[in-house]
């Protein structure tokens, strides 16, 4: 080992610099990979440790969720998505935005508490809490995926088959990842010094919900409002393109993505800044 | 510095901390926080507060050193600056390799996980990967021997059972320097001597300590530099017994400023017995004003617990050690030790009684004896109303390092059966000892070990 490389300095907090390129950030983050997927791992356990069923709720959760949306929309209200279509169609359609709409969601919900229902990592020892928010959307992720089996296993058998057009869903979701990492960073860091986030950030989310296209395909949306969807609410686009190479079959349409990867980029900086930044407070409100 | 401008860490030390300050601004209330943040630099809505101002040391490798000083002077702080959770706000820490910090056993433990799943986490925290922590896994079991409940979640653990569960995750992670902060005042002593084998185990392979306690005899015992801190400032650093010595002046105070005041009519009936031939010349003996000075001499305890029917007082004490020294920080074993008490009666007292209680800290009664018991006792003869006397009591220290409180009393009656209370003053006065390592336990049994062939 040569001794200089593992001297550590500790300086006063005007002296330490925050990343702000993307590739440093990740490769801070990455340092902390074993310790981000224990961290996930037991996120993902502690959901259902100790019920009878255990992971098998991760399946049937969403699979309840889409009949109650399916009976009420679909046959209830007897919407048609997008006007044709059978209910199933109006289902998967449904059911490939509340997936999006819930890894958003989870991971965003849960991270105004994260850090003050840890205050021992806060306070006690030195704990890389970056990884805190992180740690929820890989859990939000491993849940809505077990939601993605049930859903491609559905189209597979009562839609269309699959398509190669499957293998674009990472490059859709990337820029989701680094979207919901930035906000879950942003809420996570006011949740801290403002507790009533907690709440808000609820009815927040509930708001997002029917902002999203989730329930509606983006095509109802009034033509000249479906721009101020695409710059303002990446969300929405997400939504449209996991349809698009789910259940259209077509390959993601790059004007759409590419303003979105840009954005997505810049909130995930902005949040890691923010976070890190708050961070060297955490311990006097704590 | 080094020549790429960076600050450079001697080959020899493991931790270095530079002029560290650390000033904590203190908020009227929560929402100022969120508005001065608005405000940057154009008005202070809060008060600065300087835990620590400007602390240096160095840890050598190898080196333990402790750290004292009275609740609140900034040692918290320090360690937590040591390990990196809080940024300074000025100067600079430097350390090198593993720095494994025991701030609160257990702290790092998610109760609602097993004690198998929070090792695995709090070594990955530590920079361990999958492989090494399966490698280091028996060896942390067996220390904390607890056996099937390491399957269990901590939540079910007793807190002895969670202090030794951490201390044999971190304590096995071959640190460079390990930061404890008085917890091995948990646990039953059983585990606090398999902790203290454990840490000299690590010393001797090389691992430096920084340990924090209140207890004078742990920081003499186990370190070889001492740093004492005092209301955020480094006021000493060296050699232990030393800083102790100022650890315990600090503790009880400056002796204050004596108003001499007029001496009092004697009374007719006064018994002048003259004092013995060695009285040591101490301002002590020349006070002769009624006032109460025992409060305010060092090493006076001030949670001492006083009481009893007030016809008489224990105004004042002087304790001294054989080498002359008044009010020590520390004694010797095998040295003799005076203690002299400044009494006044309110009535006439007929039949007084004299009593020294010594404890441990912990309250086991090491020993007591009192002017009816003693061997060596003066007769029995009334103390007058409105008239000082010294009582003085003299012993030998035949028990071992540490920190030891004496009780004092005054009572009346023929016997002790039918003994009243006066003025008693429970451990009122504090008598560190140092250690010796001659032998174990508390009391000296002067042991003579001799060997000799069979049948001869």
């Amino acid at each position: 080992m040569n001794p200089s490389s593992d001297v550590v300095i500790h300086t006063p907090e005007s002296h330490q610099s925050i990343p702000l390129n993307p590739w440093q950030i990740v490769r801070q983050l990455w340092r902390q990979r074993q310790l981000l997927r224990q961290l996930t791992n037991r996120a993902v356990q502690q959901r259902f440790r100790g019920s009878a069923l255990g992971l098998l709720w991760a399946m049937l959760n969403p699979i309840f969720m889409l009949l109650v949306y399916t009976y009420v929309f679909g046959i209830v209200l007897g919407v048609k998505w997008n006007g044709q279509g059978s209910s199933f169609v109006f289902a998967m359609n449904l059911f490939c935005g509340l997936i999006v709409y819930g890894i958003f969601a989870e991971s965003v919900g849960a991270a105004s508490i994260q850090v003050l229902s840890n205050p021992s990592y806060v306070k006690k020892i030195l704990f890389p809490l970056e990884i805190l928010p992180l740690a929820g959307l890989g859990a939000a992720i491993t849940f809505n995926l077990f939601s993605l089996v049930v859903l491609l296993f559905c189209t597979q058998f009562f839609m269309s088959p699959l398509s190669v057009h499957v293998i674009a869903l990472p490059i859709v979701w990337i820029p989701l990842f680094l979207f919901t990492a930035g906000l879950s960073w942003i809420v996570g860091a006011m949740g801290v010094f403002v507790r009533d986030i907690g709440q808000l950030i609820l009815i927040i989310l509930q708001i997002v919900f029917y902002l999203c296209p989730i329930v509606y395909p983006l095509a109802r949306v009034p033509v000249p409002m479906q721009r101020w969807y695409l710059w303002l609410n990446p969300l929405a686009v997400f939504v449209e393109e996991t349809r698009q190479v789910l259940l259209q079959h077509r390959w993601p349409q790059l004007g759409w993505l590419l303003p979105n990867y840009a954005i997505c980029l810049l909130v995930f900086i902005f949040g890691y800044y923010v976070f890190m930044k708050a961070k060297r407070g955490f311990a006097d409100v704590i | 510095m080094s020549s790429n401008g960076q600050p450079a860490l001697d080959e020899g030390l493991v931790l270095s901390v530079r002029g560290v300050g650390k000033c904590y601004q203190i908020y009227a209330h929560p929402r100022h926080r969120l508005l001065q943040s608005f405000l940057g630099g154009r008005r202070k809505l809060y008060h600065e507060f300087w835990a620590l101002r400007d602390v240096s040391f160095d840890v050598a490798r190898g080196q333990c050193v402790g750290i004292v000083g009275q609740n609140g002077a900034g040692k918290s702080t320090l360690l937590q600056i040591a390990t990196g959770i809080l940024a300074p706000t000025t100067g600079m820490v430097l350390s090198r390799g593993r720095v494994v910090s025991m701030l609160e056993l257990g702290s790092g433990f998610n109760p609602e996980f097993t004690g198998r799943e929070n090792v695995y986490l709090n070594a990955s925290l530590l920079g361990l990967n999958q492989g090494e922590i399966d490698q280091k896994f028996e060896q942390i079991a067996d220390f904390a021997d607890i056996g099937q409940f390491i399957e269990s979640p901590v939540k079910h653990y007793s807190s002895g059972m969670v202090a030794r569960l951490a201390f044999a995750v971190y304590s096995s992670l071959d640190p460079r320097l390990l930061i404890v902060d008085e917890i091995l005042s948990v646990g039953d002593a059983k585990f606090q001597a398999r902790c203290f084998r454990r840490i000299r185990e690590l010393r001797d392979g090389g691992t430096s300590i920084l340990l924090v306690s209140h207890s004078s005899e742990q920081i003499i015992q186990h370190c070889e530099r001492a740093v004492l801190l005092h209301q955020g400032h480094c006021v000493a650093i060296g050699e232990p017994r030393q800083v102790i010595n100022q650890y315990t002046e600090l503790l009880f105070g400056s002796e204050k400023t004596v108003q001499k005041a007029p001496a009092q009519p004697r009374h007719e009936a006064a018994v002048v017995v003259a004092p013995p031939a060695d009285l040591p010349d101490h301002p002590f003996f020349h006070q002769t004003g009624a006032e109460e000075m025992f409060d305010k001499r060092n090493t006076y305890n001030p949670y001492e617990h006083r009481w009893g029917n007030d016809e008489a007082h224990i105004l004042d004490y002087l304790l001294m050690a054989e080498d002359g020294t008044a009010y020590p920080g520390t004694v010797g074993m095998d040295s003799t030790v005076t203690l002299y008490l400044k009494v006044l009666a309110h009535r006439d007292i007929a039949l007084p009684i004299f009593g020294l209680n010594i404890k441990t800290k912990e309250g086991l009664l090491l020993y007591g004896s009192n002017s009816l018991l003693a061997a060596t006792a003066p007769q029995r003869r009334p103390l007058i109303a409105g008239q000082i006397e010294i009582v003085q009591f003299r012993w030998t220290v035949r028990y071992n390092g540490g920190d030891y409180l004496l009780s004092v009393g005054l009572a009346s009656g023929a016997s002790l059966d039918d003994a009243m209370p006066l003025d008693r003053r429970y451990d009122s006065i504090l008598l560190p000892v140092l250690p010796s390592r001659r032998f174990v336990g508390l009391a000296d049994m002067e042991l003579k070990i001799e060997r000799f062939s069979a049948g001869a």
